[in-house]
């Protein structure tokens, strides 16, 4: 049986953890501000802020399911690309169905 | 700040430190804490503990490749059967009452906790270097001793069900379902600890996003500040955590683990 690839090694990879540490820091930054506007007595002011924070938060395990489908289809393993795919096919139903149709 | 905010931002640093040693987001200390500690209900500290689970699988998402025996291929296959209970235990959340979702963790927690204390001193991994791990196992470099070694995978249909379990409960009680995922995947499927802990972070995050959704479009998640303090203390415990990790023996990893599950059981089961 052939073994599993290692795919922390590839460009896709790569470009998934580059873009998610700049989602985390993003995000780190809006809570700090956000924080920050609270001790400052204007608590109403940082509620789209963390929000947003708390969004980007939920953004990053998307990208990641993304990241692997993109580097499995480049691989053309169909089989793990139809995993991932039904993943995020899973994730976008989530998406649509309490955040944009508020289900 | 108040006291509030500080004691959850510590919580966030234990659940983060937590999610690097372990594998698991912290959900079963921050939903207690906030529920008893804070006073919040139950459906608000699960949506304020979804956003914790969700600062450590982020954590996770951005440590550099190597550093941890993560399995890809594993938790892309058990992603689907983990977030499918998810998303259904989203679409059935009010359909029975908290007390019952409660009573269920208790039990799974305790059954998990006893397993893993069976196959204590049991490793998971074969130091030879012709050893075939199939397409789901894996080949890394093992801290402890210092060889590289691999693993396969072995009864994945039980895998998949504990996936589906911890999944439902992801979107019932606010944790991110590590806590079944990693004891299964290590004590019954054959996936060494640290794998099985790393595999299950980088999957709780996006187990954790339907019912993390689902609070938010039910009007649960809207103390943002709570969730800022739970977000930014996991982000600072999670460095703490991975710090540790190489330098924490496994045996010693099992027992706390054993010792959390027996702690979440007892509390659900019999203090509540």
């Amino acid at each position: 049986m052939t073994p599993a690839p290692d795919l922390t090694t590839s460009a896709i990879w790569r470009t998934r953890r580059l873009a998610s540490r700049i989602g985390l820091a993003a995000a780190t930054v809006l809570l700090v501000t956000g924080l920050a506007i609270v001790m400052f007595g204007r608590a109403p002011s940082s509620v789209p802020v963390l929000a947003w924070a708390c969004a980007l938060l939920v953004s990053i395990p998307i990208l990641n399911v993304a990241a692997v489908l993109a580097e499995e289809i480049r691989r053309r393993d169909w089989r793990f690309a139809a995993a991932a795919g039904v993943v995020v096919l899973l994730l976008v139903y989530s998406v649509v169905t309490r955040v944009l149709m508020g289900q | 700040m108040s006291a509030a905010d500080v004691l959850t931002l510590l919580a966030g640093g234990a659940a983060g430190c937590q999610g690097a040693l372990l594998g698991i987001g912290g959900g079963v200390l921050l939903v207690p804490l906030l529920q008893v500690g804070m006073g919040l209900s139950f459906r608000e500290a699960a949506g304020v503990s979804l956003i914790g689970v969700l600062a450590t699988s982020s954590s996770v998402a951005t440590d550099a490749e190597g550093r941890r025996p993560l399995n890809v291929r594993l938790a892309i296959v058990l992603l689907i059967f983990s977030v499918s209970g998810a998303t259904f235990g989203a679409a059935v959340l009010h359909q029975m009452g908290e007390r019952t979702y409660e009573r269920i963790f208790g039990v799974t927690a305790g059954l998990i906790a006893l397993a893993m204390l069976q196959r204590i001193d049991k490793r998971n991994i074969v130091s030879t270097p012709d050893f075939d791990p199939g397409a789901l196992g894996a080949r890394f470099f093992d801290e402890e001793t210092r060889s590289d070694v691999a693993y396969r995978v072995r009864r994945l249909p039980i895998a998949a069900a504990v996936s589906v379990g911890a999944g439902m409960l992801a979107s019932f009680v606010g944790v991110g379902g590590g806590i079944f995922i990693v004891p299964a995947l290590n004590s019954w499927c054959g996936v060494p600890l640290r794998a099985a802990a790393a595999t299950s972070a980088f999957m709780i995050g996006v187990t954790a996003v339907p019912g993390a959704l689902t609070h938010y479009a039910g009007g649960y998640l809207h103390d943002f500040r709570l969730a800022a303090c739970a977000a930014l203390g996991v982000v600072i415990g999670y460095q703490i955590g991975v710090w540790l990790s190489p330098r924490s023996p496994i045996r010693g990893l099992k027992l706390l683990m054993a010792v959390i599950l027996s702690g979440v059981a007892i509390q659900y089961l019999f203090l509540r």
